[in-house]
């Protein structure tokens, strides 16, 4: 299996999982943990959106290299752990 | 049972969601225009039927050289219809539909359900990825009986 296989992989199973024991007891975790689990389930669920209606593009499209290498395998992974980012950066700045 | 039915949900439900809506798809993929249907009756007896590698020959000229170089995945006769389906090995699955009397092109489109079917057991990802879908069918499989278990067991042991 190549890199973006495992990536593709990591994203689909590993990325809720982990967004799922994030959100155990959420309430007692920080506003940073808060934000990130949030903002990592956005983020998860707009590419798993994305990623549903690029796979289901005409196979013509599906040429190696083109987009759909970058929304089919690497959205699920990338948008979670931007979206984890972007929701524990925002929460921590309303902290402030 | 109920965290294992959580966890299992959570996890899965990518893989879920793929196999969810490639199945619909597939059920409707003549309403949807997923392959091409023709209309067709024969135009002659099946005993006169002109030879298959004159049809493939017809149906190699019909898609021209780039396609026709990918070679023939298939032929699928229905003599009923008198005609008939020369698909190719192309990345679009080009499909010719030509009269087996004749050698008529009635028509040329894509099987767009082959690669709806392929995404349907995770096959178009390479070999190997058909173990999607089995996690995928394994999952419901245990998603159904843990959720009647948390519906059932409680009520039962009242």
């Amino acid at each position: 299996m190549n890199a973006s296989g495992i990536i593709f992989l990591l994203g689909l199973f590993a990325a809720p999982a982990v967004l799922l024991w994030l959100g155990h007891r959420l309430r007692g975790r920080g506003a940073a943990a808060f934000g990130a689990f949030w903002g990592g389930v956005v983020g998860h669920t707009l590419a798993l959106v994305a990623m549903l209606i690029t796979a289901h593009w005409p196979p013509v499209l599906w040429v190696e290299g083109s987009v759909r290498e970058g929304i089919i395998f690497v959205s699920l992974l990338t948008a979670s752990i931007l979206g984890a980012a972007i929701g524990a950066a925002v929460a921590v700045a309303r902290a402030k | 049972m109920f965290h294992a039915h959580l966890w299992l949900g959570v996890i899965t439900t990518g893989v879920v969601m793929v196999l969810c809506v490639t199945g619909i798809l597939l059920n409707h993929k003549r309403a949807l225009g997923l392959m091409p249907d023709v209309p067709h009756e024969p135009s002659g007896a099946f005993e006169d039927a002109l030879p298959l590698a004159a049809l493939a020959d017809a149906a190699a000229r019909a898609v021209g050289p780039e396609i026709a170089a990918a070679g023939i995945d298939r032929m699928d006769v229905r003599p009923g219809d008198g005609l008939i389906k020369v698909r190719f090995d192309d990345r679009a699955v080009t499909e010719v539909t030509v009269d087996i009397n004749t050698g008529e092109i009635l028509e040329i489109g894509e099987r767009n359900d082959v690669f709806l079917e392929k995404l349907h057991s995770g096959e178009i990802f390479g070999d190997g990825w058909i173990l999607l879908s089995d996690i995928a069918a394994v999952s419901i499989a245990i998603l159904i009986i843990s959720g009647y278990w948390l519906w059932l067991y409680p009520r039962v042991r009242r």
